[in-house]
């Protein structure tokens, strides 16, 4: 074989082993099948009543079917704009037969409720339910989604999957178990062994709540509280009815000792530990756990990089200046009261007074 | 020589090694978003800076932008920082001021030393509120973003907070495309596993925010240098604050478009970064200060990225030399080199932390232009070290650092 011609086609050949690899790639440079910036715009921003606002827009035009029935009693059934199936009941003696399929009691309508509302127990709502006036579940209930003009109750063990919303008091009754987002316009009650994710109201009562004497305090945001701090590398401790005007850093655990109070943020790199009474006029954050034991009043967000535990009595926030409470994990008690939001990303429970 | 190439081939490892911890943690580990959730607080007051030179072309987005975020009005002030611009910018910030009343105070700037750091130096003396978020004019804040971007500083320690940057342009030709895959490793991956791994978030100086007393307590902005963001993470380190990366707040941004402005833009970030670790590398590593252990080394490694570019590059040619010398044991150590080079230099990612990025991301087809990442790779290579050559280089004449602004590609309104 001619010897450049040998060369020629070895070149040839290595440039064909070379580009071959390469033709998914010049391909999508020519294409551009996946060129889209990537899509970060909130327009929602993580609005806890998103999913709440849209069904109630989609709900608009049920309204004059929904004033018939309210007066009439009927039933009616039909489809939606978007394609959905809807039933509209005026009265809840009808709801039994109307979800009755086969062993079980299902329903995979959107339901819209008139009036007030009593629903029985152990059905299962595969699409979403809206209550014009006063809701009220029965046990052992499962909803996809509920949203309430009114007050909604919802019956033991109970579970709701995606989202609720009450534009007044959303009561969760025990062993409850509440996916996704939760929020009321006044008011959401927490009972015993309920389980929880997001939660958001002005005032949120887990159980009964105590009645905490700690004093509301609402004069400024917790991030104009003292430029001055405290930065200790390693543990720390304020002692008991101490009183502490700045801001605490600790890279180590971090106990405020029963009765204390900061007019300030404090911060632990490892947990921290609230005794009886504590206050804290700023935000409270730890980069592990967190206890918070009985009676404590917390002005400004509360943040728990792994799990938290909040004891009755303690107060988190208060109803000038709502605050966020959120960690992985938390376990509330009963008795406690919290303005504003209750995020646990995992797991939250509701546990009985110790 | 050999040792010294063993040295080189030694620090590339462990460059290597950590892009590969990043990511693994990226993937597998806790990640830390710890103030993500705050929705709800008692926002405090706030400005929002936007750096402005020249921008007629992007201003009047960002600011309308910002006129529609959900941060309470009556607790957020705008403030155009309008840089000696010869351009329109200045009257459409001055349309804007009268179309919101109250809500956009102007701060144009028409003399003083050139520089995004000496323009937000002599803003800040005009801000009063704890909290003051920056961004240069091309960026496009979402709705959520401002609140995102505050609430890390309900945080005691959190002295800056640094967002995520996203590449709007990135459709446009090949370079933005491998932008946006750097930018999304860097982000995504880097950023991030630094922020799980209580390493050094870098303050990157746009969609970003820095506490008023913590700039105070460590001397304000520095003007001298020619990345203000990378001399303010190790500034507040060193003084005992953290940067926290907030991998969820994205804002958009324009890339370059063209390989001229894109080398230009990063010789600049070369010579400034380079800058900032012979000021605080050795003082990070070794000195009496609050950063922690694990600070201080990835810290160092951070100040590092730049300078592997002319370290590789001289280990390449070392490798050649003692190659040709008939040196035998080489053979592994120039494999392992070529291998982790790619890994190592400059401030993106290596491949496999873009891949997992991309995969994180929820995108796919992108991938496949992987490959030609090689060739922005080679661009950076001699960029960066032609930017560390050129630094020594001024060092001995004295010539002083002068700032370029990035070219804009987008249309005017």
């Amino acid at each position: 074989m001619n010897a450049y011609l040998a060369v020629a086609g070895l070149i040839v050949l290595a440039g064909v082993m070379l580009t071959v690899p390469l033709i998914p790639a010049f391909n999508e440079v020519h294409r551009k099948t996946d060129a889209q910036p990537l899509n970060v715009i909130q327009r929602h921003a993580g609005e806890i009543r998103h999913f709440a606002q849209s069904f109630f827009e989609v709900m608009k035009e049920l309204k004059p079917l929904l004033d018939r029935c309210h007066r009439s009693g009927a039933v009616v059934r039909g489809v939606l704009s978007g394609g959905s199936e809807y039933l509209v009941i005026g009265n809840s003696k009808d709801i039994p037969d109307l979800v009755k399929q086969a062993d079980a009691f299902t329903c995979s309508s959107v339901v819209a409720f008139a009036g007030d509302f009593v629903c029985p127990g152990s059905i299962k709502f595969h699409q979403e339910i809206y209550a014009r006036r006063r809701f009220t579940g029965g046990k052992s209930n499962q909803y996809r989604a509920v949203l309430g003009d009114g007050d909604v109750s919802l019956g033991p063990a109970s579970t709701i999957l995606r989202w609720a919303h009450s534009d007044k008091v959303l009561t969760a009754a025990q062993h409850c178990n509440l996916y996704g987002r939760i929020s009321a316009g006044e008011l959401i009650r927490l009972e015993h062994g309920c389980s929880f994710l997001r939660v958001n109201a002005p005032r949120i009562e887990v159980g009964t709540p105590a009645i905490n004497a700690g004093p509301q305090i609402s004069n400024g945001s917790a991030i104009d509280r003292h430029s001055r701090r405290i930065l200790h590398d390693g543990d720390f401790e304020v002692r008991a009815g101490e009183v502490v005007h700045s801001n605490i850093v600790t890279r180590g655990t971090l106990i405020v000792r029963a009765g204390a109070r900061v007019a300030g943020n404090i911060k632990s790199n490892k947990g921290m530990l609230l005794e009886p009474g504590v206050i804290v006029e700023g935000s409270v954050i730890s980069a592990e756990q967190m206890v918070i034991d009985q009676n404590c009043a917390l002005h400004g967000p509360v943040i728990a990089e792994r799990k938290m535990t909040i004891r009755t009595g303690t107060n988190c926030g208060d109803a000038i200046v709502p605050t966020t409470v959120s960690s992985p994990e938390i376990e509330v008690q009963e008795g406690v009261l919290i303005f504003g939001t209750l995020w646990a990303r995992v797991s939250g429970r509701v546990v009985g007074r110790q | 020589m050999v040792y010294l190439l063993y040295s080189i081939v030694g620090v590339i490892c462990v460059y290597t090694a950590r892009h590969y911890w990043f990511t693994l943690n990226r993937l597998f580990g806790f990640q830390r978003h710890p103030y993500i959730d705050i929705d709800t607080a008692d926002w405090p007051p706030v400005t929002v800076l936007v750096a402005a030179h020249n921008e007629e072309k992007v201003i009047a987005n960002i600011l309308s932008a910002l006129m529609t975020v959900n941060y309470p009005q009556e607790k957020m002030l705008v403030m155009p920082v309008n840089d000696r611009s010869t351009d329109n910018t200045r009257e459409i910030i001055d349309e804007f001021v009268e179309a919101f009343p109250g809500r956009i105070r102007p701060f144009h700037r028409g003399s003083g030393k050139s520089g995004k750091a000496a323009a937000l130096k002599d803003a800040m003396e005009l801000v009063t509120t704890e909290v003051s978020l920056i961004f240069d004019a091309d960026y496009i804040p979402g709705a959520g973003l401002i609140k995102q971007l505050v609430a890390p500083f309900f945080d005691p320690e959190i002295g800056g907070v640094m967002g995520r940057v996203v590449p709007l342009n990135c459709g446009s030709n090949l370079l933005t495309r491998l932008l946006d895959l750097e930018r999304s490793g860097g982000y995504q991956v880097d950023q991030q596993a630094r922020m799980n791994l209580r390493l050094v978030p870098q303050h990157g100086g746009t969609v970003a925010g820095v506490r008023l007393s913590a700039l105070s307590e460590i001397g304000g902005w520095d003007d001298s240098t020619l990345t203000e963001d990378t001399d303010l993470t190790y500034r507040l380190l060193l003084h005992g604050w953290k940067t926290a990366y907030q991998n969820r707040s994205e804002c958009y941004e324009e890339v370059p478009e063209t390989w001229a402005v894109r080398i230009k833009q990063i010789m600049r970030w070369a010579k400034g970064h380079n800058q900032a670790m012979m000021t605080y590398s050795w003082r990070l590593l070794f000195g009496k200060h609050l950063a922690t252990f694990r600070e201080r080394i990835d810290g160092t490694l951070l100040l590092g990225v730049y300078v592997m570019a002319p370290i590789t590059m001289l280990g390449w040619m070392l490798a050649l030399i003692l190659f040709y010398r008939g040196i035998e044991p080489l053979n592994g150590i120039v494999a392992l080199l070529s291998i982790t080079a790619y890994a190592a230099v400059g401030n993106f990612a290596a491949f496999f932390e873009i891949a997992a990025a991309v995969r994180l991301d929820g995108n796919r087809n992108r991938l496949a232009i992987l490959p030609f990442l090689a060739l922005g790779f080679m661009v950076s290579l001699f960029s960066v070290s032609r930017a560390a050559v050129s630094q020594v280089y001024d060092y001995f004449t004295k010539a002083e650092f002068h700032w370029d602004k990035t070219e804009r590609f987008r249309t005017a309104p």
